[in-house]
């Protein structure tokens, strides 16, 4: 990858067709950030925006079940980076009245997502919502006796991000890349079925017109820049508050929201 | 605040006359005049980034190794968080980022390690947050130091004056030194205004040398604000845990466009 702005445009280009959201910024033509340099799409928040986090343990990390009606709640976010997130929002624009809310539930797959999704997505309208979705698809291959595919988990997600996209068809997306570190228990053989599994993630956010956060490719930059696999996760899936800090801090710039 | 732009494009404007110049002759595509233009640190091939101050950014870095992008150099808080999201999203630019925050400085030790610790690294980008020690060894460990609001801004001007004159290039990130407060704002309320006198003189020196301003006490004062005790970012309310370190490492990102 070159810079940022590439990256974006890239991302731009692919989501220019399907939601005009992504891309107000750049095609009113009027404002100064396009003047300024080349496009950079960004998340928009409006006043009161609602955001919602979606995902299995990693986004759930120990959030309580008994506040979750009530958005921007300590106890509600848990504690990885759906909660970094949201302080960081709640702090950055602490006039905009967002609404935040965790929603990831421990285990859970894409189609546990799906038989949930009214309820814990659609039901709470929100304007942002961020997708972190896949580990455990693969994982309970290896220690359930699961026969679901990568093709499965395609045409999982494509569903998914169908039901939503004509629920609430102004809705932005972010998808993240289902990620795990070299470590614990990830062992070799996770691998090249886990780097199908990456890659219908990033199809599926390039043809919903989803922001695409690169967490696995992250983590791997991370890893070959020196640092061990252990201290972003210790048993390979599960972030450290390290792991779950660098996590937060791409997804805000990924989004354009940091 | 509104929107992100609002807030750098104030900062852009007093910074435009200096250092943003560098950055946008280098930028034909983004050299349009615009008030609204944010500033943001610009990182080129090989780029060298230091973060410098005080416990907080040393955050028990491993002081015998000198190297740059060392987990062990880099310590275990913003500073490391800093750096390996700058290494994982820019990883075909070679940086090379480094700490030398030492536990306890004030602007007085700055100054008397800068040329070993900033100056001979040659930074492309420098990152400082200072000014915590030098209210608090005035009022605490037996106040033998005898530091003045005054004085703090008299050594932190010449010493970004002093960096300036020899690394005429360097983009600055002046980081704003902070107490986690609690709601009430009781904690630590005899360093106010004392400290927030010497905040203002952070910012002041940023705004004069065309820094990008980090406000780390707006954020956590907002984020306690947002329903947070202020001793999940903070035990002490001076020393951030891994909570409090990724904030400011977000923060940091975000204000100079490093996201």
């Amino acid at each position: 990858m070159a810079d940022p702005i590439t990256r974006r445009t890239l991302l731009a280009s692919a989501a220019a067709a399907s939601t005009v959201a992504l891309t107000g910024c750049k095609a009113t033509g009027e404002t100064t950030q396009a003047e300024a340099s080349p496009a950079e799409p960004a998340i928009s928040l409006k006043q009161g925006a609602t955001i919602l986090l979606q995902g299995y343990s990693i986004t759930d990390a120990g959030r309580s079940r008994k506040a979750e009606a009530t958005a921007n709640d300590f106890a509600m976010l848990g504690g990885g980076y759906a909660k970094l997130i949201a302080y960081y929002l709640l702090s950055k624009y602490a006039d905009k009245e967002l609404q935040i809310y965790n929603r990831g539930i421990s285990g859970n797959r894409v189609p546990d997502l799906q038989g949930r999704w009214q309820k814990d997505c659609i039901d709470l309208k929100p304007d942002v919502i961020s997708i972190l979705i896949g580990v455990n698809d693969i994982w309970r291959t290896f220690d359930r006796g699961s026969t679901a595919t990568a093709q499965d988990y395609a045409d999982q997600l494509n569903a998914l991000l169908k039901t939503t996209k004509d629920a609430l068809p102004n809705a932005q997306l972010i998808i993240c890349e289902p990620f795990v570190l070299r470590c614990g228990a990830v062992s070799d053989k996770w691998f090249p079925e886990f780097d199908k599994r990456r890659a219908v993630a990033k199809a599926a956010a390039k043809s919903a017109g989803a922001f695409f956060v690169p967490f696995h490719e992250m983590f791997e930059a991370a890893v070959a820049a020196g640092s061990p696999p252990k201290h972003w996760a210790g048993d390979g899936v599960h972030p450290s508050q390290h792991g779950q800090g660098l996590m937060a801090a791409r997804w805000l710039g990924e989004t354009g929201l940091a | 605040m509104t929107k992100p732009m609002t807030r750098r494009a104030m900062l852009g404007t007093a910074a435009a006359s200096t250092a943003a110049i560098a950055t946008l002759a280098a930028k034909p595509h983004q050299a349009k005049a615009d008030d609204h233009k944010k500033k943001t640190i610009t990182l080129k091939q090989g780029a060298t980034v230091l973060l410098q101050g005080d416990s907080i950014t040393d955050a028990g870095r491993k002081k015998d190794n000198l190297e740059p992008n060392n987990k062990e150099a880099l310590g275990r808080g913003y500073a490391s968080l800093i750096a390996y999201h700058l290494l994982s999203r820019y990883p075909d630019k070679e940086l090379k980022v480094y700490n030398r925050g030492i536990s306890g400085h004030k602007v007085p030790d700055l100054d008397a390690r800068w040329d070993r610790d900033c100056i001979d690294l040659k930074p492309d980008v420098l990152s400082i947050m200072i000014g915590v020690n030098d209210y608090w060894h005035t009022v605490a460990f037996g106040s033998k130091y005898k530091g003045t609001v005054e004085s703090y801004k008299t050594g932190l001007n010449a010493l970004i004056a002093r960096t300036k004159d020899a690394l005429p290039e360097v983009q600055l990130v002046m980081c704003q030194p902070f107490v986690v407060r609690d709601a009430e704002r009781t904690t630590r309320k005899d360093w106010f205004p004392e400290f927030s006198d010497r905040q203002a003189v952070a910012k002041e020196a940023a705004k004069t040398a065309g820094a990008i301003w980090v406000p780390f006490q707006e954020m956590f004062d907002a984020a306690v604000a947002a329903g947070t005790e202020n001793k999940h970012w903070s035990g002490d309310a001076i020393h951030v845990n891994n909570n409090g370190a990724a904030l400011m490492a977000m923060r940091w990102l975000g204000e100079t466009g490093l996201a």
